[in-house]
């Protein structure tokens, strides 16, 4: 993780010229060559913190520092100005067992009476200052940490978001549809009416006028004259509310469904058969989206995945339930993950209040099922 | 506490008579055989192969040359040769070389004695025999102990007035009671490395890990009762070698428990955290067993490693096991305990490594 | 009061779904059955409620708090059965229950007396001291039940216990679980045998691929599927039927004739057994044999998904 990364660099940095500066005061007072393996340890002690810093792993991480500290306790009983890395050692391994606040300089503290003469003020300076510069770059750390989640969770706020934006537009869209459906009903249920009203009314003029054909000429032809002006009327309203009447696509959703399966399989060269079973009339047009929808998908994904030679969709109405089926005989899978596609289907599904069951142990079959209320039915239309 | 009930339930499971028989009857097969069969090996090491000690009398008065020279005569007998040394340079690095077990420097002001620290044994005798000497013309004996570093850390002078128990030397049962007690108590690493993969098997960690105890109690109270197990054991262990077999103890036999316990804690908390470390039962099992055998023998459980040169001498100085062993052996002969403060420091900071590391690593694990 | 109630609940290992979006709730004193066939997810599910495995979304609620916010109250209120024996062969009877309890707190007097309890519930306080190691097979699933029900637990959770059980041993148990459901404890009680769902549980939810696909009661379940139900007589003759008769009973719809038997379709819910019956004898017919067959839940599951429970 970057932001690790920043505060740990900083702190070998420090460490290293800690290291540097005792091993300097080494060089003055104690004479050139014996500091052969002090450096040495030094060099140990630098890699073996920064090895740990680029590691996020948990005990690894634990196991470097505590070689670290092992280092830095036979660098000690070398030579005692080794101590003064061990304050940021300490701070490095409590940090990794729980967060140190204040108390980390009771710990600090304690090497304090085990120290030789002399070395208790620039142990106490190290202390110190490395304690001030820790406490600061772990908050630092952990303020980016914070500011990573952040945003981590308006991603993710803004991709839900989305997502129910685009089932809003299918919603929207699927309104329409029934609004264009109503709409029709209402248009053939005037036209019902309008026709019924003209040839009766004409129907009983034209049949008093033959009744009256061998009496009163005149009025015979009287009562043809009203019948054929009602007629007309009629076939003008008819033609008004014709003219409304705009061509109908495909409205029953298995026709819709049935011109898929052709389709796809004109196009791919893979057999596809619509198969149904019980009522089909208690579907309503929402149903029919998400199942046309359902098996569209389904279908590219059997073009993509499944290797299959034939597929088939089965529709069947239960008594409470819709179960829409499209099975393939390809290769199937053991485990599933679930795409895009498929939390597609489950989030449409979902919408009305159903689910959908992928298995990939015999092909793959991709199952949507949709509750039916057993009371309202689908006979809105009678 | 849930920890306690834990430990308890850690007992009473525990109820292997196969184990029981090979944790007991085991290890005192092999001290009888060990102890029985190498003691003429033995004696002839301590007795027969006689301690040299260098010596050099700084501006002595007449009274301390003649009584040095017959206390000189007499440890002759007791298998301690004093020789003379021209120069106190010269005499430190033939005993830093061990080809001296030290060198005793004696004036009329007191005497520093300064011990190869690996001759554990016999500088434990050495000194018993100076401090009567010394105990003669009532001198406190200056005693050092300067093992193999630089000259310039004599500096470090510690007063103090040693105990010896008669004259008695250790033989090959005394030692063999002590460094088999500390093996056993190595090869329960194993029986450490089992401790969670033994509720895995029987599915009970799910029990317990469905239980309102955290899990730290279930780690706490388990390492307790293996603990308490192993510790009865130990117990049982010295009180038989000391009863049974007449294995010298020292004075208190009671008084060694806490350097044995320090070192079953730390043996505990090895196993436990390579168990983790390593994910699982079989391969931390054979890790330890290597490492256990690796370690009995340069511990010294086997044979005496003190005073071994060249690599294997190396080696030996650095284990851990000898540490303990060496401890041991230095407070019930010699009554000295700076070397067990060393061996319970470092099994006590070792053990709190190793369950911290297990601590953490199981805290982030899913399941036990 | 809702016992139990799991909103969205999801897992994933890695990126296979073992557990998509579940939703369920478990009302105080039901037996409540997850039926789904192997690797439906209801182990794993309960796994969660158990706090056994942690949840990749989702949230679990136990009385009204959140599991995750208060694992210690949450987990004292389950009592687990696992679907392997949990119990130490290395102690007695009354030492493992003593046990388990003492984990959910009991101490002293309290302790042994709800331990004495747990063991004469699955009848085994007269073995209390003898050793588990020398228990016969169903009974050590009686002490893995007793294990789990000393702290007298609100939510008893059985996974699968009757998988590989000779059948004396598995009326046993089915027979423990409702005494404890009688005592008033709630009971979740998950399986892929269809038979001891369909005669144990008030209520069932029937799981696939990790979703509850069917939530109700037995017959809210097979009214999914259809409302009918099917008679079959075996006849000696048939001649002599007068299928108008039939017909004529309120709730019939169909009637056929199948070799010399008559398969009569009604609606689920009419009792006109005694109708029917009533019928062919006035007409002089002589019944060999008379049964009812109705949707069970095997055939929920197959006409939801196209699959058997039994995968063998």
């Amino acid at each position: 993780m970057k932001a690790e990364q920043h505060p740990a660099e900083r702190r070998s940095i420090a460490l290293m010229l800690i290291a540097l500066a005792s091993a300097g005061w080494l060089a003055v007072n104690a004479g050139g060559s014996e500091l052969l393996p002090e450096c040495l340890l030094v060099a140990l002690l630098h890699v073996s913190l920064r090895l740990a810093a680029g590691l996020t792993a948990g005990w690894p991480r634990l196991l470097l520092l505590m070689l670290a500290a092992a280092v830095l306790g036979a660098g000690i009983a070398v030579h005692p100005a080794f101590v003064l890395p061990l304050p940021i050692i300490v701070y490095e391994i409590a940090s990794r067992i729980y967060r140190p606040g204040w108390s980390i300089l009771v710990a600090l503290a304690v090497p304090l009476p085990a120290l030789p003469d002399g070395w208790l003020l620039p142990y106490g300076i190290a202390a110190a200052a490395s304690f001030a510069c820790l406490r600061a770059f772990d908050t630092d750390g952990r303020r980016i940490r914070t500011l990573q989640d952040e945003m981590e969770q308006l991603r993710d706020k803004l991709r839900r978001t989305l997502a129910k934006l685009d089932e809003m537009e299918g919603y929207v869209r699927q309104s329409e549809y029934v609004m264009k459906l109503e709409e029709r009903s209402r248009i053939s249920q005037r036209l019902h009416d309008e026709i019924g009203q003209s040839l009766t009314g004409a129907l009983m003029q034209m049949e008093a006028a033959r009744r009256l054909l061998g009496t009163d000429r005149a009025k015979a032809e009287q009562l043809l004259q009203q019948a054929i002006r009602i007629a007309k009327e009629g076939i003008d309203r008819i033609r008004l509310t014709l003219k409304q009447w705009k061509p109908l696509p495909e409205q029953l959703g298995m026709h819709r469904l049935k011109r898929l399966a052709a389709e796809f399989e004109a196009q791919h060269s893979i057999r596809a058969s619509v198969t149904h079973e019980g009522d089909l009339d208690r579907i309503l047009p929402i149903h029919w989206k998400i199942i046309h929808d359902n098996a569209a998908e389904a279908l590219t994904n059997v073009l993509k995945y499944a290797a299959a030679s034939r597929v088939d969709i089965h529709v069947q109405v239960m008594r409470a339930m819709i179960r829409s089926v499209v099975a393939d005989d390809g290769q199937g899978a053991v485990r599933i993950v679930k795409g895009l596609g498929l939390a597609g289907m489950e989030e449409r599904a979902a919408a009305a209040g159903g689910t959908v069951i992928v298995d990939g142990s015999r092909g793959f079959s991709v199952t949507t099922l949709l509750p039916l209320d057993v009371h309202e039915a689908g006979r809105r239309n009678s | 506490m849930r920890m306690l009930h834990i430990a308890c339930k850690e007992l009473k499971a525990f109820r292997d008579p196969a184990m029981l028989v090979f944790m007991l009857a085991t290890p005192l097969a092999i001290m009888l055989i060990l102890g029985t069969a190498l003691s003429r090996g033995f004696d002839r090491e301590i007795e027969i192969g006689e301690i040299r000690v260098l010596y050099r009398l700084e501006q002595p008065d007449r009274t301390l040359g003649q009584v040095w020279s017959e206390f000189v005569r007499d440890a002759e007998s007791s298998g301690v040769r004093f020789e003379v040394s021209d120069s106190r340079e010269k005499g430190l690095e033939m005993v830093r070389r061990a080809e001296y077990a030290g060198m005793a420097v004696v004036s009329d002001s007191g005497m520093v004695y300064t011990g190869n620290d690996r001759a554990a044994v016999e500088n434990a005798i050495v000194q018993g025999l100076l401090q009567t000497f010394a105990d003669r013309y009532r001198l406190s004996a200056v005693l050092a102990d300067g093992g193999i570093s630089a000259p310039e850390d004599v500096g470090r002078e510690y007063v103090r007035s040693v105990s010896v128990d008669g004259t008695r030397q250790p033989d090959s049962m005394d030692y063999y009671a002590v460094v088999i007690t500390t093996m056993i108590i190595l090869y329960s690493a194993l029986t450490a490395a089992q401790l969670m993969e033994w509720e895995r098997k029987r599915k009970t960690d799910l029990r317990l890990l469905s239980a309102p105890v955290s899990k730290a109690e279930i780690f706490v109270g388990k390492m307790a009762g293996s603990f308490l197990l192993h510790a009865v054991f130990v117990i049982l262990l010295v009180l038989f070698s000391r009863y049974a077999f007449n294995a010298d103890w020292g004075s208190r036999p009671l008084a060694v428990l806490p350097i044995l316990f320090s070192q079953l804690l730390f043996v505990l908390g090895f196993g436990v955290a390579v168990s983790y470390l390593l994910r699982g039962g079989g391969a931390a099992g054979v890790v330890i067993m290597v490492i256990v055998q690796l370690e009995a023998l340069f511990g010294g459980a086997y044979f005496p490693v003190e005073g071994s040169t060249g690599w294997f001498g190396a080696i030996a100085a650095w284990s851990p096991l000898g540490l303990t062993n060496r401890a041991l052996l230095q407070v019930i002969h010699a009554g000295e305990w700076s070397t067990a403060l060393r061996a319970m420091a470092f099994n006590f900071g070792a053990a709190a490594l190793c369950l911290g590391l297990a601590a953490v690593i199981m805290r982030k694990k899913e399941g036990l | 009061m809702h016992v139990l109630e799991i909103r969205r609940l999801t897992k994933k290992f890695g990126d296979v779904h073992a557990v998509d979006q579940l939703s369920l709730s478990v009302r105080e004193g039901e037996i409540f059955g997850l039926l789904g066939p192997n690797g439906a997810g209801k182990s794993t599910t309960i796994l969660m409620i158990a706090s056994l495995l942690p949840m990749t979304d989702g949230e679990i609620r136990i009385f009204g708090r959140n599991i995750a916010e208060h694992p210690k109250f949450a987990k004292q209120q389950i009592g687990l059965v696992p679907q392997d024996l949990a119990i130490y062969e290395e102690m007695t009877a009354y030492e493992n229950v003593a046990f388990f309890a003492g984990l959910y707190g009991l101490r002293g007097k309290e302790l042994r007396s709800r331990a004495e309890e747990a063991l004469a519930f699955v009848g085994l306080e007269d073995k209390r001291n003898r050793y588990a190691k020398t228990f016969s097979g169903g009974m050590k699933r009686r002490l893995n039940i007793a294990c789990a029900i000393a702290h007298r637990p609100k939510l008893i959770i059985l996974d699968e216990p009757t998988v590989g059980i000779d059948p004396h041993s598995r009326q046993s148990i089915l027979s423990a679980v409702r005494r404890l459901n009688e005592a008033g404890s709630t009971v979740l009680y998950t399986s892929h045998y269809m038979e001891e769902v369909e005669s144990l549980c008030t209520r069932i939810a029937v799981m696939d691929h990790g979703k509850v696909i069917a939530e109700g009661t037995l017959p809210q379940l097979t009214s999914v599927v259809t409302d009918r139900r099917e008679i079959v007589v075996t006849l000696r003759e048939t001649d002599r039927v007068k299928e108008d008769a039939l017909l004529d009973i309120p709730g019939v719809r169909t009637v056929v004739r199948d070799d010399h038997r008559l398969l009569i379709e009604t609606d689920a819910e009419v009792n006109n057994l005694n109708a029917v019956i009533r019928a062919l004898t006035a007409s002089g017919v002589e019944i060999a044999d008379i049964g009812t067959r109705r949707p069970n839940l095997e055939t929920v599951f197959l006409s939801l998904t196209g699959r058997s429970l039994r995968d063998d």
